[in-house]
């Protein structure tokens, strides 16, 4: 019994230094990036972490959070870097001195989808706050991601323009990432406000359609921000300038354009900087 | 249906296609969940069998501790270790937040009480002459539990499994504390839930079948030594 | 030598044990007898070191035990038997070398030494598990002994036997402890057990020693009215078997032959035991079918019970029970020359070993 006791150890200590390897090589001193679920959920994050990780050797813990939380981890020091999309907080943000160099460098759209019957008369219109109005009116169900995110804060905005509140009983907060909530509303054939991407990914499951597109108003905005060194002396400031640096270059404008072609033949996310530098 | 024969074709073809970034996750999970289930084996085995055995004030209380430990949420383990292991936390100076490290922690916490609980269930289910019958031949204290032990061997064993699938299975909190890095923390539960946000619903049910498959497998094994056992 | 002196331990609200003194020379036997929840299993406990007294001291071989510091030492020289088994899950072999493992020992002459004296070599690779009782017992036993303990403590220790495996294991139980003259100490409710085993015998009631002594001193003349309640009044006699004709033995008991039937050999020592109501009483030899005839001197008459317990000398102690109207029948008095008859099929014999066992 012994015998075969010594045999499992062995065979363990075996399996764990074979399997240990890089793990434990970089982890000190990365650049903690609190960045969105929206920007993880498209396949963006990875591909630009990768390609960033590959040129400049140096690591990035790119966490995808909610916006609330990753505003949050901000103002507490835990991110060195933020990338996230809601212009409001994110300017009260800076404004109270948390963060520095805030850039808006990117934006992708939303879309309103919804059931190809269309209860609330909405499909071809332009103005997403009328669409709203004219949804709640109907008293059509409406489902909502109800999690602060930087989609949810856009939806409050829109219904805020639209001068209305969503009818109560028909009004869902899913509490749940984009494409589990664009599934509830697809189960329970009500609209949704999601962001394109999602939908292009899902389009072949689902039977909701796009009932309004391309006001200015479903336009999302991303920007980055570095959390103020100055004010968290523990905030790995090199590390987060390499990766805003990086970011904002050339290579990932590139990638970023490019992003979508391939999977979905449109492209998904626009570049905004006006100097490519 | 479809979605279920489609998610399996693709996890058959993700496994054996030898996808990198699929056998990285599958990796690491198991690296986490057996270390961690090591490690929780060491301090809950014998501690589990002591506090059966001996006789101490306050036992009674300290044994319902260890069985609410038994159903401590995982998510919530998360959210205290993320507190605990975060830069203004009081383990800050560690770093091990948003790395293995901390996700190992995290799941030793998870399935140590699980595992103490179990084993002292299980030593106190034994004729308390038995032990003494155990000392009377001579043993000390430490060789009494190791010879009690190699007796309850098919509960202790359970307790290990019992251990072990609390945290192979569980996203909570290596969510929360490991953050679902790629290439870093990422582990066949988060990547599932990745998966699911994006709405790639067939990878999704993929990774969930290798988990299955990888979960039976050592499983197997563990019952393998169990039932061996037991003549 | 052990010595127990004003030992106390108190379980409030159900036992509270103390004994005055109790003693056991090295190499001889002790059994304490006693009913159900006397203490006799809490005096084994305290005395194994499993339980803790509240007072008192426990001498063995000189030395205070609980005042000792290396009790393992102490342990590692004791061997306890309880009434089950406690075998492990392994095979024969493995479970009576445990002990020699457990103190870094490695010698398997011993463990097969052992196998030999329990008659249970051919069982040596076979699983625990797989057993009789019988056979568990005994590999129960060659567990203990294999380490070859100074002192033995059994606690009920065949309450679980079949009778037929009860004496034959025993027997060599005794001739093994003998042998090896070691101390032991053994617990029972079983009076035939007790009296087969011992040299000497403790009755203990309600958490005392009421009486130590010799086993017939303890049938015969208990010490008070608790001890003679619980052994019961029999005749309790010694003797060797002097010749045995078919299933009938001749025991020779002072300078009296008794015939009793059993299946023991020439040569046996044993116990003779004779239930007084077995006896009868008349004043003339009657030709009845009973084989005893004895003539006796009535030396006490006293009423017990609802009847009347006379106590005659035959030539050897001899206790019978009346009625009362055979009392009144008879003109029964002390000095009284009557004859005392009972069957052969009335006296149980106890074997006590062959002559050359004790010590």
């Amino acid at each position: 019994m012994t015998k075969r006791l010594v045999v499992c150890v062995l065979t363990f200590l075996l399996f764990v230094s074979l399997f240990n390897p890089h793990l434990e090589a970089q982890e000190n001193r990365s650049a903690i990036l609190a960045t969105t679920t929206s920007v993880q959920d498209t396949g963006l994050l990875d591909v630009l972490i990768d390609a960033f990780q590959k040129e400049t050797g140096l690591t990035v813990k790119a966490i995808a959070v909610g916006t609330g939380q990753a505003l949050q981890m901000g103002r507490l020091g835990e991110a060195d870097i933020l990338w996230v999309h809601s212009p409001a907080d994110e300017k009260q943000f800076v404004d109270e001195g948390y963060g520095i160099n805030r850039t808006t460098f990117m934006h992708n759209d939303f879309v309103i989808l919804g059931p190809k019957i269309d209860p609330a008369k909405v499909i071809g219109m332009k103005n997403a706050a009328e669409v709203f109005k004219k949804i709640s009116s109907a008293k059509a169900l409406f489902v909502s991601r109800g999690d602060n995110s930087g989609t949810h804060k856009k939806e409050k905005v829109i219904w805020k323009d639209a001068g209305v509140l969503p009818d109560k009983n028909a009004y869902i907060e899913a509490g749940q990432g984009m494409a589990k909530t664009v599934m509830v509303a697809n189960e329970k054939q009500g609209y949704v406000l999601a962001d394109r991407s999602t939908y292009l990914s899902l389009k072949k499951i689902i039977d909701l359609v796009i009932v309004s597109e391309g006001d200015q108003a479903l336009i999302n905005s991303y920007s980055l921000i570095l959390v103020n060194p100055d004010k968290f002396p523990k905030v790995n400031a090199n590390g987060a300038k390499a990766l805003f640096n990086y970011l904002l270059s050339r290579d990932s404008q590139e990638i970023i354009e490019n992003f979508g072609k391939t999977k979905f033949g449109e492209q998904l996310f626009f570049w905004d900087m006006k100097d490519n530098q | 249906m479809n979605f279920i024969l489609e998610g399996f074709r693709k996890g058959v073809i993700l496994l054996f296609g030898l996808n990198s970034e699929v056998l990285a996750v599958l990796k690491l999970s198991l690296y986490i969940s057996i270390l961690a289930t090591f490690i929780a084996v060491c301090i809950g085995v014998p501690l589990g069998s002591i506090i059966a055995i001996k006789k101490f004030p306050l036992k009674k209380i300290i044994i319902a501790l260890i069985n609410t430990g038994m159903g401590l949420p995982p998510v919530v383990v998360g959210l205290f270790a993320v507190l605990f292991l975060s830069r203004n936390g009081p383990l800050g100076f560690l770093q091990w937040l948003y790395t293995p490290k901390g996700m190992i922690l995290a799941q030793v916490i998870i399935a140590a009480p699980i595992i103490t609980g179990l084993s002292l269930a299980a030593v106190q289910s034994v004729d308390p002459r038995f032990y003494q019958q155990i000392l009377s031949l001579g043993a000390t204290t430490r060789q009494s539990i190791w010879v009690l032990l190699k007796e309850i061997r098919l509960s202790v064993l359970a307790a290990v499994i019992a251990g072990f699938g609390s945290i192979i299975s569980e996203v909570g909190a290596v969510m929360m504390v490991g953050g679902n890095i790629k290439g870093q923390t990422r582990v066949l539960t988060t990547a599932t839930v990745l998966e699911t946000n994006m709405g790639n619903f067939d990878i999704a049910i993929a990774l969930g079948l290798i988990l299955l498959t990888m979960s039976f497998i050592v499983n197997l094994a563990l019952t393998f030594i169990q039932q061996s056992e037991d003549r | 030598m052990i010595e127990i002196k004003n030992l106390k331990l108190d379980f409030p609200g159900r036992l509270n044990l103390f004994i005055n003194k109790l003693s056991v020379e090295k190499g001889r036997i002790l059994a304490i007898i006693g009913p159900n929840g006397s203490g006799k299993t809490t005096l084994l406990n305290i005395i194994a070191l499993f339980q803790k007294p509240d007072n008192g001291s426990l001498e063995i071989f000189g030395e205070n035990i609980f005042n000792m510091k290396d009790k393992l030492a102490f342990r590692r020289e004791t061997s306890f038997i309880f009434s089950q088994p406690y075998l492990f899950n392994e095979t024969v072999y493995n479970n009576i070398a445990l002990p020699l493992c457990l103190r870094g020992m490695h010698d398997t002459g011993a463990v097969d030494e052992m196998l030999d004296l329990f008659k249970i070599s051919r069982l040596k690779m076979n699983l625990a598990a797989t057993l009789s009782q019988g056979e568990k017992h005994r590999v129960s036993l060659a567990r203990a002994f294999v380490t070859k303990p100074k002192l033995i403590l059994l606690d009920e220790p065949f309450l679980s036997l079949d009778s037929r495996f009860k004496e034959s294991l025993i027997s060599d139980l005794r001739r093994i402890i003998k042998l090896n003259k070691i101390t032991t100490i053994f617990v029972t409710q079983d009076q035939s057990e007790a009296l087969a085993l011992c040299d000497t015998m403790a009755v203990m009631i309600n958490g005392r020693v009421l009486q130590q002594a010799g086993p017939e001193d303890i049938f015969t003349r208990p010490g008070s009215k608790e001890v003679a309640d619980f052994v019961g009044i029999e005749t309790i006699i010694e003797g060797p078997i002097c010749k045995k004709e078919g299933n009938l033995c001749f025991i020779k008991v002072k300078d009296k032959i008794l015939e009793a039937v059993s299946e023991y050999s020439e040569g046996d020592d044993v116990f003779i035991c004779i239930r007084p109501e077995d006896v009868v009483v008349s004043k003339h030899i009657d030709t009845n079918s009973a084989r005893n005839h004895f003539k006796a001197i009535i030396i006490n008459i006293e009423p017990w019970r609802l009847e009347y317990k006379l106590s005659l000398d035959c030539g050897f102690n001899l206790a019978v029970s009346v009625t009362a109207q055979s009392v009144k029948n008879l003109d029964l008095r002390i000095g009284q020359e009557i004859v005392a008859s009972f069957k052969a099929t009335a006296v149980h014999l106890i074997r006590r070993g062959s002559q050359d066992d004790t010590i």
